[in-house]
């Protein structure tokens, strides 16, 4: 077992894999414990014997289901020789977002009878945006009726919500409107239309993003609200490092002048350097001390994709640093696994891990051009 | 070693430097993620409901005192208290009371986070819900009146009569009538005296536990007068809750009567150990904080009522030593006392940061509506 400390030796392989069209030895060893991981679930179920999931976080599952899948365009970018095995991964990926774990707290408590019928945007947020992406790469029209489906129940209560509901977006619960759940929506608004032609994103999507703009984020800082409440036009002035880590990552394509001011802030006012170079997240301004990892302190892990989205070298490796020391982050079997972390933990930490090893920015996911990766695949395959 | 030492000074110099200690921050913040959770749940809370909705109830009492420590959390507090209110009064939550034969309780803290939410947003969204209850609450002391058991108050649950929930609804009454022009507290001098005829105690002034009725709350039941008794026992929760609120209304007797508290439980309180405070929760009546701890925090939010300073930094200090709260995240926990540490979350906050009935009353709020934050957090 080998355990890694140095990501400062290796963050300029992380940050090159793009323009070297090559994954770095430790992506390809994240990678190889996420498509495993996904093929013994697919097989196994969620209490399967290799990686199981650990029950008592079930409501928190889709959180890393969904951000490790996408690091999965990613993945094809830098290294197409991994086609087919990447969309292998997202379509089982999508196969066990549907699963009833990941949604049914949802509806057992009472929220609505199913989970796409309305609000939920922290499920259906990523469901659309998964069900999109796998149909951008891979042309397949498996789940094409389903992203229509639920592209439409999105829009149409966007639109419903800016005339009736004072807001632009969707609530995940009765009053409670999160950016961050709301940033997958608009996401999957942009690859609908690359997708299909149409134009959501200036018709919706953008209207989200500049509600979330004037609404839900200080005016000061450029940094990201934690929520909203539409009853009474009233959002919690609070800075939290899971939501601007989330949010600025996600919403940085929608204006990137305004949130890169966001994210200078985000790195004055919420993370903290130590002496050994390691870096952490604090949850709020005045807190000294670090995220946890906890309940709604995921910023911690956030982090990594937004490092990457922002060209951020040292802070991913100052940050991934603080996690090796924290899990134990170790190369086992070729895969990296996390040796001083619960599986609960590993799930969780491990996709986000995964995720900031790969990612190379929405706008360079936005402009590639599929259709013709997809031939290329298409032709190599016969 | 202990997580945390406490020192005294910021909790009396709040009011004045309009900002919040960093305790009162943190228990604030650990109260909203609560909050956000019960949304999250849809009120099915995840731990013993009747304790989580008295929480919500101190909570209520506890957030006008923080938008008037720091005027620029108006806002902020009032979309808190229009929360609490959904929350205290969604099905989920409220319909555990019915086990408990507890339609007055609900009334009560129904109304009075109704109020507060009024009190403070100069809003009327639950107006209709707060005129309902505290018609429910005047028909029932009515009732009771009317009734062969002739007592101008109402009881807590079927059968029992208690200071502190006679006082609260006076309260409910009294922040009704300022808000709507009602007069509803016209009868509050024949209340208390029905009240301290059956239950102070000549003695010492305190006051008894409870008056029992021996009603088992049968429809038309015939009440039997002989069957009525109190229950005479000084305990310090029931008398600390009591004079808390008596000082609003009767401040000159409330005050002499803080006296005789502290003389009879201070050392008491101040000689309590972890063992004694320890996984409680639920089995006292008045607040579910356990018996002891619900006299110590009782105490605590009395003195802060009282700005008695040297009692409530004794108190406080005691507490921290025992709970040794802890920061996580900025937010405040209490280990040791397990699955009790949220109510002591509640209570502790509303203990520390209670600026005063009459304060909060007279305050003028319509000043402040919609105030907003005036810098991030």
């Amino acid at each position: 077992m080998n355990h890694i400390i140095d990501f400062q030796g290796i963050k300029d392989e992380v940050f090159q894999q793009y323009q070297r069209k090559k994954l770095s030895s430790f992506s390809e060893k994240i990678w190889n414990y996420h498509r495993d991981r996904i093929n013994a679930t697919f097989e196994g179920g969620w209490d399967n014997e290799k990686f199981p999931w650990e029950r008592a976080h079930q409501g928190w599952w889709k959180y890393p289901l969904a951000f490790a899948s996408y690091s999965i365009p990613s993945l094809v970018l830098i290294d197409e020789s991994k086609y087919s095995e990447a969309v292998d991964c997202l379509r089982k990926s999508i196969l066990l977002f549907k699963d009833t774990p990941i949604w049914d707290n949802w509806v057992k408590y009472g929220h609505g009878p199913d989970p796409i019928c309305c609000r939920n945007i922290m499920y259906k947020g990523h469901l659309n945006l998964l069900y999109g992406l796998y149909q951008l790469i891979s042309g397949d029209t498996e789940f094409e009726s389903q992203l229509i489906q639920l592209t439409k129940i999105i829009v149409d209560e966007i639109e419903h919500n800016g005339k009736n509901n004072n807001c632009y977006g969707i609530e995940c619960e009765n009053d409670q409107y999160f950016p961050v759940c709301n940033s997958q929506g608009v996401i999957s608004l942009v690859i609908y239309d690359l997708v299909f032609g149409t134009d959501y994103y200036h018709e919706y999507g953008k209207k989200v993003a500049d509600f979330i703009a004037e609404k839900v984020t200080d005016k000061e800082t450029k940094m990201i609200f934690l929520k909203y409440h539409p009853s009474h036009d009233q959002a919690e002035a609070y800075l939290t490092g899971a939501a601007n880590s989330w949010g600025l990552a996600q919403l940085r394509f929608t204006d990137p002048d305004t949130m890169q001011q966001g994210f200078e802030n985000f790195k004055k006012l919420l993370v903290a350097i130590e002496e050994d170079g390691s870096q952490y997240l604090k949850e709020c301004i005045y807190a000294s001390e670090p995220a946890m990892g906890l309940e709604e302190s995921f910023g911690l892990f956030y982090v990594l994709g937004l490092a990457k989205e922002f060209n951020d070298p040292d802070m991913w490796a100052g940050f991934m640093k603080h996690l090796s020391k924290k899990f134990g982050m170790s190369e086992v079997e070729n895969r990296i696994r996390l040796t001083r972390a619960t599986n609960g933990e590993e799930h969780h930490a491990n996709s986000y891990i995964l995720w900031g090893a790969l990612h190379v920015t929405w706008e360079k996911i936005f402009d590639h051009d599929w259709k013709a990766l997809i031939k290329r695949q298409r032709v190599k395959q016969q | 070693m202990k997580n945390y030492q406490f020192n005294g000074l910021g909790v009396w110099e709040m009011e004045r430097n309009k900002e919040y200690t960093p305790d009162i921050e943190s228990l604030y913040r650990t109260m909203l993620y609560d909050l956000d959770l019960a949304y999250y749940n849809n009120c099915h809370y995840w731990g013993p409901v009747v304790p989580f909705r008295k929480a919500l109830g101190y909570m209520a009492i506890a957030m006008p005192s923080l938008a008037y420590i720091d005027p620029h959390r108006t806002r902020e507090i009032m979309y808190n208290l229009n929360a609490t209110v959904s929350c205290i009064s969604h099905p989920n939550l409220s319909n555990t009371l019915d086990l408990y034969d507890s339609d007055t309780l609900r009334a009560i803290t129904n109304a009075l986070a109704g109020e507060l939410y009024h009190l403070v947003s100069g809003r009327n969204l639950h107006d209709a819900l707060v005129h309902k209850c505290v018609e429910s609450l005047m028909t029932r002391m009515n009732s009771n009146y009317s009734s062969k058991q002739s007592l101008l108050a109402i009881e807590t649950v079927t059968g029992r009569f208690d200071m502190y929930t006679n006082l609260l609804a006076l309260m409910v009454f009294e922040l009704h009538d300022r808000i709507f022009n009602t007069d509803y507290s016209k009868n509050k001098a024949a209340v208390l005296s029905t009240l301290n005829s059956l239950l102070k105690d000549p003695g010492t002034g305190l006051y008894y536990e409870a008056y029992q009725t021996g009603c088992l709350g049968s429809p038309r039941e015939e009440l039997n007068s002989k069957s009525f008794w109190s229950i005479k026992n000084i305990k310090a929760a029931p008398n600390a809750l009591t004079l808390g609120l008596l000082h609003y209304f009767c401040p000159e007797e409330a005050e002499n009567l803080l006296t005789v508290l502290k003389k009879h439980f201070r050392n008491y309180l101040l000689e309590l150990t972890l063992e004694d405070i320890q996984h409680r929760a639920g089995s006292s009546f008045l607040t579910q904080l356990g018996p002891h701890l619900e006299d110590l925090f009782a105490s605590l939010w009395l003195a802060k009522e009282m700005k008695d300073e040297e009692f409530f930094n004794e108190l406080q200090h005691h507490m921290y030593e025992l709970c040794d709260p802890k920061h996580v995240e900025a937010k405040m926990f209490y280990p040791n006392l397990g699955n009790d540490g949220p109510l002591v979350t509640y209570f502790g906050l509303l203990a520390q940061c209670h600026i005063g009935w009459k304060t909060l009353l007279n305050h003028s709020w319509s000043d402040y509506y919609g105030m907003d934050y005036n810098r991030v957090r």
